[in-house]
Formats: structure tokens, sequence, C-alpha cells
């Protein structure tokens, strides 16, 4: 039996990078996203310059289960935004 | 010298029907894998014929409305050392005996606790009610492990003082001789400790060597063996708990290497080798998995143990997504037993390492907030797997 | 109406990939309204026949093809279009498995110069070797290879396989395609790349990953597909998928209509030929040698041995038969020589001609 030293362990976390940030998004009937409010600023979706999903890890409690779009906003800034189509959450998530 | 024995039977049963109280009064096996060949563990009292060591097989067969549980040795470990570390905490000299065996030398406690009967009531309380404790004060350990079997559970149970007498006409099965001893003592018809006492002790030693003495020592009621607490090494643990669990091998590895980075820039550690080292992970949805590493020479130095503990997970992986990781380097010493160089990669680590250390004084912080960007699982379609930020170790 | 074929589907004969059988597929096609369907199981023909039967049984034109690995691991889809293009396509497929390990076939490329008449080629899925070229930044070797196919395959043979299955990087890879055929005038083809017929397969899909790659589903992150796009879509919904790019869709009935060879139909079985010495035909080297036998069994030819020799002749003659009947004399007289028990050769032939093609082999 070893004796506990009296230091206690210090566990750190792992922390992910890029994880997604909650976003308020307007989208059609197609859920393709209209207008984001991105900073506090409603702005609208000039394009959907490109559109992929993933479902994955179906086997676990939590699957993962998302549609992303690359839209482009009224004020030129191109950004990722995702679906999660279990909760029908919108977030915002950088994609590399 | 005066001893308590604290036993604890079937803790395997009774740590998991603590968890699961679904199991109190149902046959339970508990089964341990090791390769391909699974065994029992241990059993509830009502899995009649099952015995720790059969076959799972063997078991079924003897008990064929068995539950099985799968045994998780490390928490079964981890419930008897909380355990011990309460009985020292009283400050008693502890025996590990075993899994749910333990001794405690007694001599100078009774009055910090204002007399022998609270002593023993809070030894008893140092056990959780769960484990339902038998604890046995005599004077030797043979003795207080028999009043310990005598002892209802949860209750102790004090030897009188004429140990010869009251030994007599107990079974020799309860002597710590190997099942093939008291086999023989049975087929020469010394079946109670009282006539194992009354034979000579040369035809003893003849028959049975060194084991002879003891045996006819015991059965007088004379105990030599000495209580050998502990022996306290040092150890350094350093622990991460993941948001999602880890599987791929080269993100264990970065996990590693961040656990030893921390462990090696302790002061204590420093210019310090480990000979050992235990890795140890919860496991998604199956029993806890533990790794232990003996290095060949020891280590003192990050990158060559990362290299060691890698190669060896390459050849025995994890058996499945880990929650967290637990790293403990003990066996710590003074020497390497080779010449290191004396120009490591040095200048450029020890200014940083500075500017570091600067910066937490500067800042007051016990532990500085700064993270190093390390990657995880690059390859990961779902982005935030793909880096975390990793806790910097000066 | 939106029309569609889909041109690139995998069965369970892919094996320990595709995740439904034959006959899923061919019905969900059927009841989606697809025009045709190809099948093009990874490295073999084992589903062809089975393919054939059940899509004629419901009346839908099937395609016989398969995705053939290249050496390097990348993939080429092939689609017969003649007979000739299946002999081709068998050709191909046993060299890759007798060139290479039988576990893992690989063509060598080469090999498609020789063997391209009567095929159809498709640039593949994203582990094509073109959309690789592509996707390592490596253009002009894409444009090579390109070119080295349409000189192989001839113009009108070869056309840019296009799929978006919603994976990140599948729409960067059809813009990169479709310039890649702006520029060299190859057509565009929109496929799926099913492995199954229905959505909710791609769990069975992902086991069987897995289960190839000898992983746990944790593990086999890397080697799984992304989603569950992979399945049989109707034609609408790629014409959606393909809404700036119609005449990728377009192309496929295009392509349907040129692979008109059924395997059920197109396919006749030709009996081999005999190399006979100087002099003789088949038939008459047969006759020759039935006349030497029957002296040696009879004695002489008499008019009735005349008569039945000649019935009999005549009807080698119409069925063709006279040299499957030589091979199988030189069989026998092989058997003879090595001594083997001919109850083991089993002629079922109802002519008295056997009888003294085997006598003539016999002692």
């Amino acid at each position: 039996m070893v004796k506990n030293t009296g230091k206690t362990p210090s566990a750190g976390a792992l922390r992910p990078l890029n994880t997604p940030k909650l976003v308020r998004v307007q989208a059609d009937a197609e859920s393709h996203p209209i207008t984001v409010v991105h900073r506090e600023t409603e702005l609208q979706v000039l394009s959907v310059e490109d559109q992929w999903c993933i479902e994955d890890e179906w086997w676990r409690d939590h699957p993962v289960s998302r549609s992303y779009y690359e839209v482009v906003l009224a004020d030129g800034r191109r950004v990722t935004l995702y679906q999660d189509i279990v909760t029908s959450k919108w977030y915002e998530q950088r994609d590399g | 010298m005066q001893l308590a024995c604290i036993s604890i039977s079937n803790l395997p049963f009774r740590v998991e029907s603590a968890c699961n109280p679904r199991l109190r009064g149902r046959p339970v096996v508990i089964v341990t894998t090791t390769g391909q060949r699974r065994t029992v563990l241990d059993a509830s009292p009502l899995a009649k014929g099952v015995v720790p060591g059969m076959s799972l097989a063997q078991a079924l067969s003897s008990c064929k409305d068995a539950v099985l549980v799968e045994g998780d040795p490390k928490s079964y470990n981890r419930a008897f050392e909380q355990v011990l570390d309460a009985l020292e905490a009283r400050g008693a000299d502890v025996e590990d005996a075993g899994l749910g065996l333990a001794f405690a030398r007694l001599n100078g406690l009774a009055p910090m606790f204002g007399g022998e009967a609270r002593l023993i009531t809070s030894l008893l309380q140092a056990v959780p009610a769960s484990l339902e404790p038998q604890l046995g004060v005599a004077d030797g350990k043979f003795a207080a492990y028999v009043a310990a079997s005598m002892a209802p559970p949860g209750s102790a149970y004090k030897l009188p003082g004429d140990l010869a007498e009251f030994l007599a006409p107990l079974s020799v099965d309860l002597l710590p001789a190997s099942w093939e001893v008291k086999r023989r003592l049975h087929s020469f018809g010394l079946h109670t400790l009282g006539q194992v006492g009354n034979v000579m002790l040369g035809p003893l030693q003849a028959q049975f060597g060194p084991t002879g003495k003891l045996i006819w020592e015991l059965s007088q009621g004379i105990d030599p063996r000495l209580l050998i607490p502990p022996h306290h090494e040092e150890i350094v643990e350093e622990a991460l708990t993941f948001t999602t669990p880890l599987v791929a091998l080269e993100a264990i590895a970065m996990a590693t290497d961040n656990l030893l980075a921390r462990a090696f820039s302790r002061p204590s550690v420093r210019g310090r080798f480990a000979r050992v080292c235990t890795l140890e992970g919860s496991v998604f949805r199956a029993p806890s998995w533990q790794k232990v590493m003996v290095f060949r020479e020891p280590v003192g130095e990050r990158r060559k143990a990362l290299t060691l503990i890698t190669h060896t997970l390459e050849g025995s992986p994890p058996p499945g997504p880990l929650e967290d990781l637990h790293l403990t380097l003990s066996g710590l010493t003074g020497e390497a037993g080779r010449q290191e160089s004396l120009f490591p990669e040095a200048r450029q680590q020890d200014n940083l390492r500075e500017a570091l250390a600067q910066l937490q004084v500067r800042l007051g912080a016990e532990e500085l907030p700064i993270y190093q960007v390390r990657e995880v699982e690059p390859w990961s379609r779902i982005p935030e797997r793909r880096q975390a930020l990793v806790p910097y170790a000066l | 109406m939106a029309e569609y074929a889909e041109l690139h589907c995998h069965s369970n004969y892919s094996f320990q990939e595709g995740a439904s059988f034959v006959k899923e597929l061919v019905l969900r096609a059927h009841e989606l309204g697809h025009s045709a369907l190809a099948l093009t199981d990874h490295d073999n023909l084992c589903g062809a026949m089975e393919f054939a039967n059940v899509a004629r049984s419901v009346d839908l034109p099937s395609i016989t093809g398969a995705e053939v690995t290249l050496q390097g691991g990348a993939h080429l889809t092939l689609l017969t279009a003649s007979p000739t293009g299946y002999g081709n396509l068998c050709r191909l497929l046993s060299l890759a498995y007798v060139t290479t390990d039988r576990r893992s076939p690989e063509l060598d490329p080469r090999l498609l110069q020789d063997h391209a008449d009567g095929l159809v080629l498709l640039t593949g899925c994203p582990e094509g070797t073109v959309p690789r070229l592509l996707r390592e930044g490596r253009p002009k070797e894409a444009r090579d290879t390109a070119r080295q196919y349409m000189e192989w395959f001839g113009e009108g043979n070869v056309y840019l396989e296009l799929q978006q299955n919603l994976v990140h990087g599948d729409t960067q890879r059809i813009k990169h395609l479709t310039a890649l055929g702006r520029e060299l005038g190859i057509p565009l083809v929109a496929t799926n790349n099913v492995h199954y017929h229905i959505p909710k397969r791609h769990r069975l899909q992902d086991c069987l990953v897995a289960i190839k790659h000898r992983k746990t589903l944790e593990e086999s992150h890397r080697e799984r597909r992304a989603n569950s796009e992979f399945y049989l879509k109707s034609p609408a919904a790629m014409a959606r998928l393909f809404q700036e790019l119609p005449e990728a869709v377009r192309n496929t009935l295009v392509i349907a209509e040129r692979c008109e060879f059924d395997l059920t139909r197109n396919l006749t079985y030709r009996l081999p030929d005999y190399p006979v010495p100087e002099g003789f035909t088949p038939l008459t080297y047969l006759e020759h040698l039935c006349r030497e036998a029957a002296v040696r069994r009879y004695g002489r030819i008499d008019e009735r041995i005349e008569d039945r020799l000649r019935r009999e002749l005549w009807l080698l003659q119409r069925h063709n038969l006279a040299g499957f009947l030589l091979i199988y004399h030189d069989i026998i007289q092989l058997a003879r020589e090595v001594q083997i028990d001919l109850g083991l050769v089993d002629v079922r032939c109802p002519w008295r001609k056997r009888h003294l093609v085997v006598g003539a082999g016999l002692p």
C-alpha cells in the first residue's frame, strides 16, 4: 500500500479549441439560413457558398448530426454555421 | 504486541452491491478476465459452490442463476486503500495483508481515544458500514485474525487472555498455510490446533520445514511474526480529464506528454529519475484501465519517457475510449546510472521557463493561465476535436 | 419531370462496403423511377447476373459495370456498352487478380489501353486518379491523365464523374472537375456513389467498414463516410443537387442509352474452335477420327454404320459442335496418358459420335 503523498493530483481538462458558439439564425422552409445575428447585429445571408453535413457517432448518447453552411453575410464576411439536426439549434464554428 | 485484524470478506461483492443495491440478496459472481481466460474474482454468499479462482464455466454450472458482474479491480483496490488510509489516519501502523485484510498495531493508542473500547469503535468506523467489517483484537496476527473471523459483521471481538486454551479446539483450516499443508495435517489426524500443539516440534519441522515451526508456534498461541507497516514511497501524480473521450493513440500520447511535462517540471522531481510509470484511465462504458511500466533504466527526461510509454501503448492500447488519464511516477531515485549529456537542448527551454516563472511572480498566480495549442485529432471531420488547449508546463 | 439513371452503385457484392442486396437496390431504383441502373461493385462482377435478371424482371434497364482499383489505390468506374466491352471488363478484372494480390487486386492502368473497346469510362469517386490529382494540387497531371483516357477510350466514351454527397470538399471538387471538363471538352456526369438503397442503412455500412478495417466504430472515424447521403436518391433529388449543372444529370441518360448491353440477352455462349491438321476442317477431321475408330471397333463400316455416321455428322455440323467434341477427344487422350479414372469425366451427349470419339481414346 502506497501512502498518499498529500499532494492533490492536479486534474486539468483538455480544452477543445474551436468550440461551436450558439447563434440566432432565421432559416427558410428547407432549413437554409436567411439571416444571422452576428455580434448583436442581424445580417442577411447573401449567398450560401457551400453546404455539407455530418452524421456520425450514432451509437453514442449524443450523436453528431449537423448541417453546415458556409455563407457570405451582408457585411461581406464569410462565416460557417451549422444546424444541429437533433436540437435544431444553430451554431457558428470555424472550419479548419 | 496487541493487534487488531480488520477483515472484510467478499470485498469486491460488497463494493459492487454498495453501488448497485439490486445485487443484494442474489447469487452474484464477479468475473475477471486474464488473457482469454475468465475466472471468478469473488462471489456472494448466496452463490453456492462458487469460489474465487474457479473458471467461469465451472461457476455457472455450480450456480446457474448467478448474476454475472464484470469485475473492476481498480475500484476494489481504491476502496480498500481508503480503508487503510482511514486506519492510518487514526495513528495506527497498518499492514496491508491483501485485499480485504489488514492488521493494525494498537499499542499506545488507547489513551489517545479515551480507552480501548473507544479505540476499537473508532477503528470500526474507519470502514464504511456497507463493507461489514469484522474486527478482531488479540496478541499476535494469527490470534487477531481468528478473533476477527468470530466477530459478527460490523462488530469486534477480543480474544481472552489464555490464547493456547482458546485456540485448542479450533480447526487447523484457520492456519495461514497452504491448502496442501492443511490437507496433510488432516491426513495425519491433526484436525485441531490443540492436536498440532501437542505434537513435538521436531517431527512437524521434519514434515513441513519452516512452515511446520510456524504452525506449531501459532497453535501454542505464540506468533513471532511482526507487523510490517508500509514503506511510504514517494510518488508523483498528475491527471487530465477529457470533455470528449480519447480514442486515437496519437491523442492519448499527446495527453501523456502533457502529464509527463507537468510531472517532470515539479521541483521535487527535477534532477531525479523514475523507475515506474503507471497510467490509469476510466474507459467509456467499460471497466477502468491500468498499465504499469517498469523502465529498464530509470528515466529522468520527459521525451524519453514518452517514447517508452508510446511504444508500450502501441503494443497494448487501452481497451476503449478514455474519459480521463492519471499518470503516476514512482520509484524516484537520484541517479540515472548513466552519464547524461551536459548540453541538452537547454538554452531555449531555459529562457522560456525563466520568462514564464517571472510572469508567474508578477501575476502572483499559483498556476499560470498559459496554454499551448496541440493537435489532438487533426483528421477529424468534427472541427472541435482537431485541436485542444493544453496547460503549458513550466 | 426529372429523369436520371444511377451509374455508380455498390451492392453487398462490394464486400464489407455495400450495405444493400441487389434486389433491394433494383426495386428501390424502380420505385423511384430511375431510367436505368448500373451495378459497379468493387473489382468483381459477382452480382452482375443476379442484377441483370432482377432488373429485367421489373423492366428496369440494367448496366453492367465495375469500380476498378488501379495500382496505387485509385478508383475508376467502367460501364459495359457492348459484349466486347463486357469481355474487356472481365479480362481487366482477371488481370488485376492474377497480376497482384488476389485479396486486394490492383490493375496496371496501362492495361486499359488494350481493353478499352466497348467500355465507357467515368473518372470515379473522390478516390479516382483525376479527382485525387486535382485535390493534391497537381492539375497538369490531372489534365494529362484525362487526355490519356480520351486517347484510349475515345472521345464520347469518357466522362468526368461528379458526386455531391454533401461531404466537405465535394463542392470544391465539382468546381475543379467542371473547369477541367470545360477546358478539355470532356462531358460531365452526375452519380451518387450509392452504397445502400435507403438512408438508414448507413449504420450497417459504418459497421461493415469498421469490420473491414478491423477497428471499432470509434477507431474507424477516418475510414467511415461522413454522413448518410450515399443512398439511392430520386431523380428529382439528383436534379436539385445538380441544378447548376443540368447536363451532368442529362448525360446519365445519354450513357444509359449507349450501354445497351444486357447480360441476360446479349451474352451467347460460343463454343471453342479446335486447331485441326492442315487440309482438314473440324468436321472433316472428326469424321476422319470416327471412321478410324469405327474400323477398330466394328471391323468394317457397313451400310448401317455408314448411315448412322452420316446422320450424326449432319447434326454436329448443324449445331457447330465438331470443335467441342474434338476438344473432348483431346481431354480423354490426355486422361489416358496420365491414367485418370474416366469415370470423373461426365460426358452427357446423346449421340453415338461421342461413343466413337471416346472409343477412339480407349486402348
